[in-house]
């Protein structure tokens, strides 16, 4: 997620604003919590709870997912040397969002990473000249080897943003899925290409990758059992907001006239409501 | 001055083509044809490409590494490495292959040791590649398109579908107006590998989607190695007769083996010539069957 800075101070999330506060006076960063999945890979979470990343280490080098901002980056690379020697030899971006991408120029700077990220986001990048865009780019499926250990990256459609990639571990049974899955949220970034009417159809195809876990691009792993409970209040929260709009409520009051009834696994933060003027954009469904 | 261009062309193919006669095809893709002088062709200041002995190289420099377009055989890694060292002292970060045979993948597994570049490809030609037990297999693969991104300047990867084999790429030079087709436009073939998911019939359509980009320069996988658009649109359409004549004899019940000579090509100048056509013949004879 990465939220326009004007709203920055009245979300719910302490969290965020302290993110934007630290962004305004670099401190140094608080410690990582490295979350084990396996040997081979680990979450980095941060207490600000900037884009989780993981650390994918192969035979022949580490693949991360993720490198949330610059300043994180002297404390990535060595939660990666206490996990193992070998150096980083791809950085994958699950969208443009700098609490996702602004570590990239300087873990590339760093060693010589390779990035890989969906077309769309590194347009955007390129677009807002954002430091470190993908180098390689794809639109539909793309695949990384690397010491005998497969990554594919699958684009599902605009949902988040237009340029949303999801990264299956395939020996790992673990999917990296970005902002596609956000409980505290999600967010549409409309002025991204992101896309309401389309983002459930991106989350439900997240089901075909078959994987046990997920890890979200903020937040704990989880199961696609809570994915399921998601998806549900998000088709929920897509369908009450379209019903609002064909109802005759103004954009402008969409905000404060929505309702959280029955909504447990998204849709009920600030995060959610911002969307909402834009969903009011989109084409009627 | 044209007809002698023509000939010239010719010439290298119908000597590559022999040499894929007399060795047999399979051991012609997988072992190495006697050594023979790499020479340099130059598109624009920034592209290149490496003519002789295997498929053409194809070399765009920027200012943040090399970008390499096919690696020939493995024996010629050290030439082409030398080629590239005297148009610029920038490391080689990627090689893209436009397909999966060892006249154009050879060199991956010796170039990705000797520079650590990132080796890319299309994913049936890796999935063909781990069958047959090839070396040098591809890092990064995609479906339809994908984009390399260096040094301010892009290669687009782009996939029409099946041609010479089921994963040929045509890489796409947007600032050159300029692409490199590997052997979906070899001069004189086209040899369609159906043993690597190679088909006749779709073929014309492909190149047909390839000519929707613009360009206006176009290099060859052997040939050339600088033609223009309008010599693979010659291409197609010589192509897209042959097969219509080729499709009638089956009808009338023609035999495999009697098509050849009954096949009118001679006024052609692009395609249709060689003995790797020649093998051809019978695969679109198989399709035509069906
Ligand atoms: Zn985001
Ligand atoms: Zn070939």
């Amino acid at each position: 997620m990465r939220l326009p800075r004007q709203f920055a101070l009245a979300c719910s999330l302490c969290a965020l604003a302290s993110a934007w506060l630290t962004a305004q006076a670099p401190a140094p960063p608080k410690p990582l919590e490295v979350v084990r999945l396996s040997a081979n890979l680990h979450v980095l979470i941060d207490p600000e709870d900037n884009g989780n990343v993981a650390v994918y280490v192969t035979p022949e080098g580490v693949v991360l997912i993720d490198a949330k901002f610059e300043r994180h980056v002297p404390q990535m690379l060595e939660a990666v040397a206490r996990i193992t020697p070998l150096p980083v030899r791809y950085l994958l971006s699950t969208h443009h969002h700098d609490d996702h991408t602004g570590g990239n120029a300087a873990l590339r700077a760093r060693t010589g990473a390779r990035i890989l990220g969906h077309a769309s986001a590194a347009r955007l990048m390129r677009e807002r000249t954002m430091p470190g865009p993908p180098e390689v780019t794809f639109h539909h499926r793309m695949s990384l080897h690397l010491g005998g250990r497969a990554i594919e990256a699958y684009h599902f459609g605009p949902a988040h943003t237009a340029g949303d990639a999801v990264y299956l571990l395939r020996d790992e049974n673990t999917a990296h899925v970005g902002d596609l899955v956000e409980l505290v949220g999600p967010y549409i970034d409309h002025k991204a290409g992101g896309s309401g009417a389309h983002f459930a159809s991106a989350v439900e195809q997240l089901f075909t990758l078959n994987a046990a876990t997920w890890i979200p691009g903020h937040g704990k792993p989880l199961t696609p059992e809570t994915g399921k409970l998601y998806l549900a209040d998000l088709k929920t929260a897509v369908a009450r907001a379209q019903a609002m709009r064909a109802q005759g409520v103004k954009k402008e009051d969409a905000m404060a006239q929505w309702n959280n009834e029955g909504l447990r696994y998204c849709c009920r933060t600030n995060i959610w409501k911002r969307s909402l003027a834009g969903l009011w954009d989109e084409p009627a469904p | 001055m044209r007809h002698r261009t023509f000939t010239s062309r010719f010439a290298a193919a119908r000597c590559a083509a022999a040499l894929l006669a007399a060795a047999g095809l399979y051991s012609a893709y997988t072992q190495q044809p006697p050594a023979e002088p790499l020479t340099v062709a130059k598109v624009a200041d920034d592209l290149h490409v490496i003519v002789g002995s295997g498929g053409n190289v194809g070399v765009l420099t920027t200012g943040e590494g090399v970008i390499l377009i096919d690696d020939k055989f493995e024996r010629n890694v050290d030439e082409i490495l030398a080629k590239v060292k005297a148009i610029s002292d920038k490391p080689i970060r990627y090689v893209l292959n436009t397909h999966l045979h060892g006249d154009h993948t050879g060199g991956n597994a010796k170039l990705a040791q000797l520079t650590g570049a990132t080796l890319f490809g299309h994913e049936n030609a890796r999935a063909y590649m781990v069958e047959k037990k090839m070396p040098g297999l591809q890092n990064i693969t995609f479906q339809n398109r994908a984009s390399i991104h260096l040094g301010g300047k892009t290669i687009e990867a782009h996939y029409f579908g099946r041609s010479h084999t089921n994963g040929d790429v045509v890489y796409y030079f947007p600032a050159h107006k300029a692409a490199h087709f590997g052997d979906m436009f070899a001069v004189g073939g086209p040899y369609i590998d159906a043993s690597s998911g190679g088909n006749g019939r779709d073929f014309p359509q492909t190149i047909g989607k390839a000519l929707a980009l613009d360009i206006q320069t176009v290099i060859p996988g052997h040939g050339g190695p600088i033609l223009k658009k309008a010599d693979l649109a010659t291409f197609k359409s010589e192509l897209e007769n042959a097969e219509a004549q080729i499709g009638k004899l089956v009808r009338e019940g023609k035999a495999k083996d009697q098509i050849k000579p009954l096949l009118n090509t001679s006024s052609f100048t692009m395609c249709c010539q060689t003995g790797l056509w020649d093998r051809s013949i019978p695969v679109l004879w198989d399709e035509f069957s069906k």
